[in-house]
């Protein structure tokens, strides 16, 4: 029987469709992760179908979401607490976390229970795929208030002392579990829905800081109102080495004992294809191929702040010359041996201008350019200290800025701006004034020269000697 | 935006480097600095209307002029190292010192001893002296007799002009001329002419009474504070690797702007395709010496 009821199912329910919270955990970065999976495998808690194994074993509470997938996968419905009754798992996946995992039917479990639970249904040596949200992870520091969705019917966790809060302490807890954890990755922007993964180890490797820094930037575009821009947050949470412990979210990859040690050929052991090493290399470390140097937005900011012009313009004329010249500069990376590394295909120069520009002024950063009206005024200038004339019209439309944040700066910003427009105006009032008084003067003398014989030969005669006097 | 933008011509040179006619530069957006300056890089008796760009020489007045509540600032560096970048140094013979006696500007007068200073001159020099006064001072016939009398060639560079009269485009030109002429530079205060002179390849002196000016500012400390805080370009021989340092971060000679970056800086247009060839290396018509 497919799908089968094992207790505590809820017949009016469904995870996957998004509409009672944030949907199923999805997302292509989860792939590689997924693909990896071998041997009798449980996936528990609502993942998006379409990035799971076909042999995979699903446990799902809500009846909706069991019936729907019923006819792709086994599927066992209900709360973990009757999984028991199965043999254990080869691998058990659990990229949601815990969180999602329990039916209204049955009180909500602590934590500690919940992962207890989960662990007994994983058999010795066996491989634990288990997602974490960070409750001080950058989504949640940028995030405005919102109200608790249908799912959070006892909305505990942040609270839940058993639940290990940190990086520190969940690596810790499953250590003491009897579980080696082979890697940990760090989900951004959001551990329901992450556009990238990188390894924590990567994520504290200063040689690759711009490597990241441009990977997370170009991964946390925010999609809503936000308190302030989060790709500012996550390159600041890089540079402060605190990015791992600011993740919106983990993923461990872990081994129950007893299980052989983990390496690069252990099923389980599974890593994003793009931070594998690319060789044998005595460096073998998470950070993989993933290229050194830092991004050409960090080398233009440093510059700008340090007022280092003449480097400011060295910068951005290497980069305008360059095919590199549509490529964001948060998205290009400067190697140690002064090549341009594109991470991102090329748009135009005036977009890859304009979104620096962008850049600077939303950032909330001391500057160096005096009064700019705007980032398209901004992306002139910078075109021009790279020697180049921009066509205006080419510069693209500012994109929306949603952090409140930066409406507060423009608030203050229009109300300086307001009163040095007033001064200004005030300052030309004075000065058409003088002018109007120069030219009535100068036309009455005109007018006097231009009726009068006399007068025109005392003016001769008052210009030959002013010259006298001069020479 | 201000008069004193036109002074000793210096829009004029800017608007040539830009590859503009250089006879009409048109009106800056923001306050050109136009003197060397110990302050914030503004002069002290000249509106300022907050918010407006603030075009300054070098990075180190720039950092005052912050410290001093000042944003709207940008390093452009003196309009004299823009024609220097125009008129490379032909090489010629050099000989003498031009020598500048500290001078008030319109409406100031100096008082001290010329009659002292110009045996100090005379017993430090080694070679010929042109003595370069200031218009006030030049068109006074017994200052320019008693400089005369010693034996000095006496000269003026020309008019600052102010109010948009008397306004005087080749002015630098007129300068620049003079001082490649000259092996040395001196004054007996550390000023404008002696950073000109030594970014013109003079090795520069700064020595003799340095004189009281009516009405002086001691504000951002005066004499004693030049003196403490540029050592290097003080006394009758300085040693001229740091003083030509000095000069070049003084002037902004090491950070000056691609044409094109000055006219948006400026708020200039930009020229007519007939004259927009390589503006910052066009070759400039010699000046001519008076």
């Amino acid at each position: 029987m497919n799908p089968r009821l094992i207790g505590g199912e809820m017949l009016l329910w469904s995870d996957l469709d998004g509409a009672h919270g944030p949907g199923p955990v999805r997302g292509d970065a989860l792939a590689p992760l997924l693909d990896a999976v071998t041997g009798r495998t449980l996936v528990a808690g609502p993942h998006d179908p379409e990035l799971l194994p076909g042999d995979a074993t699903l446990l799902l509470r809500g009846l909706v979401d069991a019936e729907r997938l019923a006819d792709r996968f086994p599927v066992l419905c209900g709360s973990p607490g009757k999984l028991a009754a199965d043999p254990p798992w080869d691998t058990v996946v659990a990229l949601d976390g815990l969180d999602r995992l329990g039916s209204a039917e049955d009180p909500q479990l602590p934590w500690n229970e919940a992962f207890e639970q989960l662990l007994a249904a994983l058999r010795p040596g066996g491989t634990l795929l288990l997602g974490m949200e960070n409750f001080l992870g950058l989504h949640r520091l940028v995030a405005l208030p919102g109200a608790p969705s249908d799912s959070e019917w006892t909305p505990v966790a942040a609270y839940d002392e058993t639940r290990p809060a940190g990086l520190a302490a969940v690596r810790a807890r499953l250590r003491a579990a009897g579980l080696t954890i082979s890697r940990t990755y760090a989900a951004f922007p959001s551990p329901v829905a992450p556009a990238t993964l990188l390894d924590a180890e990567l994520l504290a490797d200063r040689d690759r800081r711009g490597y990241v820094e441009a990977v997370l930037s170009g991964a946390s575009t925010p999609v809503d109102d936000v308190l302030t821009d989060p790709r500012r947050l996550a390159i600041d949470a890089v540079r402060h080495g605190m990015a791992a412990d600011l993740a919106p979210g983990w993923i461990f990859v872990a081994h129950k004992s007893p299980a052989p040690p983990p390496s690069d050929t252990q099923p389980g052991d599974t890593r994003p294809a793009d931070t594998r090493p690319a060789d044998n290399s005595a460096r073998d470390t998470p950070a993989g191929d993933a290229p050194s140097g830092r991004t050409l937005e960090d080398l233009l900011l440093c510059a700008a702040l340090e007022r280092d012009l003449p480097a400011l313009r060295t910068l951005l004329a290497a980069w305008q010359s360059s095919p590199e010249a549509g490529v964001p500069a948060g998205q290009l990376l400067v190697t140690p041996d002064r090549r341009h590394l594109a991470l991102t295909p090329a748009g135009t120069p005036e977009a890859a201008l304009h979104a620096f520009a962008v850049a600077v002024l939303s950032g909330g950063f001391a500057h160096p350019w005096p009064a700019p009206a705007g980032p398209a005024d901004l992306t002139l200038t910078l075109a021009a200290m790279a020697g180049a004339e921009l066509d205006p019209a080419a510069i693209p439309a500012q994109p929306p800025r949603p952090s409140l944040r930066d409406l507060f700066a423009d608030r203050d910003r229009l109300t300086r701006e307001l009163a040095q427009a007033r001064a200004r105006h005030d300052f030309y009032e004075r000065t058409i004034a003088d002018r109007d008084l120069a030219l009535r003067q100068a036309r009455q003398i005109n007018a006097l020269l231009s009726t009068t014989k006399p007068a025109r030969a005392l003016l001769a005669t008052a210009r030959w000697t002013v010259r006298r006097i001069r020479h | 935006m201000h008069h004193a933008n036109h002074y000793y011509g210096h829009s004029h040179v800017l608007a040539r480097y830009c590859g503009l006619p250089g006879a009409d530069p048109p009106r800056i957006r923001g306050y050109l600095q136009h003197g060397w300056n110990i302050g914030d890089g503004l002069a002290a008796d000249h509106e300022f209307v907050d918010g407006t760009p603030v075009l300054l020489w070098s990075e180190r007045t720039r950092r005052r002029a912050w410290s001093l509540g000042r944003r709207e600032t940008y390093v452009v560096g003196a309009p004299w190292a823009y024609l220097l970048e125009m008129q490379p140094d032909p090489g010629a013979e050099r000989e003498g010192t031009i020598w500048y006696p500290f001078h008030g500007w319109e409406g100031q007068h100096v008082l001290g001893d010329h009659g002292r200073l110009i045996d100090q001159i005379t017993a430090t020099e080694p070679g010929p002296v042109t003595v370069c006064l200031y218009w006030q001072e030049f068109r006074d016939p017994s200052v320019r007799r008693r400089y005369a009398e010693a034996g000095f060639r006496v000269i003026c560079h020309g008019y600052r002009g102010g109010q948009w009269q008397d306004l005087d485009p080749q002015f630098l030109d007129r300068q620049l001329a003079e001082q490649r002429r000259h092996r040395r530079v001196a004054s007996n205060r550390l000023c404008s002419a002696v950073f000109y002179g030594v970014l013109a390849g003079c090795e520069p002196a700064v020595y003799g009474d340095p004189m009281t000016l009516e009405n002086e500012s001691m504000t951002y400390g005066g004499q004693a504070r030049i003196r403490r805080q540029w050592p290097e370009l003080h006394g009758e021989q300085v040693e001229l690797a740091a003083a030509r340092a000095t000069v070049t971060a003084e002037l902004g000679a090491d950070r000056l702007l691609p044409a094109a970056e000055l006219r948006r800086v400026l708020g200039w247009a930009a020229p007519q395709p007939a004259s927009a060839a390589s503006p910052a290396r066009v070759a400039q018509p010699a000046s001519v010496a008076r």
